[in-house]
């Protein structure tokens, strides 16, 4: 991949992220007994700029999500939130990919960064709240991460099998 | 086309499991430690069921206690956390929820009724609590609970 075919890649990754969140955005929940849940359709993008990227430019593409979204259509608080959610899901994704292809597959890493993605909303909305009980809601939470993870991670496998450019970025990224 | 199973290895079960597992570790810490509060009054001698109370607070200042253990009555009355913004909070009996609000997500009416202690509804736009706490025995005076 040449430097301005990357730049044109992460650019387009992000954009789709954020036009993902925003559409997402628009989707009600429809389950009460998890509240301020959501599908985490973004996921996708973070999936496939995994396997297809440096860890530096997943990390690019990730930033520029939740600075784009929050500035369209997001507050202070909602930011925060989508911040720390993202970056904590970013990490347990990286550590749990390092695991390497052979142990892990993509249904793990969406599920990983899935549930980091609702303990780092959790932990930001106890702070806020200045009470930690909030976090007793993680278990909900994470029954719900375990579900949107594992589509999100089937959704991620079959775009990176099935779609001729990110195999063959990702052949170049391996 | 492969099917969904023979995409999952071995290594993403365990870390969903560890994770999982791991999620549950706030409720645990918390259910050691109300117990450990039980066992406390218990221990002054007072032997009095706990009495669950709602604490409202707005930008973490308490505005409001409700007992409501034994409570009969039904109310909903709102709460205002600056001139526009305003949570609609309805007590029905022992159970207590928010029952509406004017922020933009909404998420605090997802939480429902709270009737347990440790069961929080929060609405982060309005910096806006509910809170149900365990008090042992003494509900009514406003001194800390366990004294020493």
């Amino acid at each position: 991949m040449t430097k301005n075919q990357r730049i044109v890649y992460i650019a387009l990754l992000a954009a789709q992220a954020v036009i993902i969140s925003i559409l997402e955005r628009a989707i009600p929940f429809p389950f009460a007994i998890a509240p301020g849940a959501k599908l985490g359709m973004a996921n996708i993008i973070t999936c496939m700029a995994l396997y297809t990227l440096s860890v530096k430019d997943v990390t690019k593409v990730v930033l520029i999500r939740i600075t784009l979204s929050a500035l369209l259509g997001g507050n202070l608080s909602s930011f925060m939130y989508s911040a720390s959610g993202a970056i904590l899901s970013l990490l347990g994704m990286i550590l749990v990919k390092q695991l390497g292809p052979s142990r892990i597959s993509l249904i793990g890493v969406s599920v990983a960064g899935a549930i980091m993605h609702n303990v780092g909303q959790l932990l930001i909305a106890s702070w806020i709240a200045q009470t930690w009980t909030v976090l007793l809601y993680l278990p909900v939470m994470s029954f719900i991460g375990i579900l949107s993870g594992i589509a999100i991670g089937i959704i991620a496998n079959y775009l990176l099998t099935h779609v001729e450019k990110l195999v063959y970025y990702r052949y170049l990224n391996e | 086309m492969k099917g969904f199973s023979s995409m999952i290895k071995r290594w993403d079960i365990i870390v969903t499991l560890v994770l999982v597992l791991l999620s549950f570790l706030p409720a645990a810490l918390f259910s050691y430690q109300q117990a450990e509060k039980s066992n406390a009054v218990q221990g002054d001698g007072t032997g009095e069921p706990p009495v669950y109370v709602a604490v409202i607070s707005v930008n973490n200042e308490e505005v409001k206690r409700i007992t409501l253990t034994g409570n009969t009555k039904n109310e909903v009355f709102d709460v205002f956390s600056s001139d526009k913004d305003y949570n609609t909070v309805e007590v029905r009996g022992e159970e207590i929820r928010i029952k509406g609000a004017n922020c933009a997500d909404q998420v605090c009416v997802q939480f429902g009724f709270l009737s347990k202690p440790g069961e929080t509804a929060v609405c982060l736009p309005h910096n806006f609590i509910i809170e149900i706490e365990s008090i042992g025995g003494s509900a009514i005076e406003d001194e800390p609970i366990i004294s020493s």
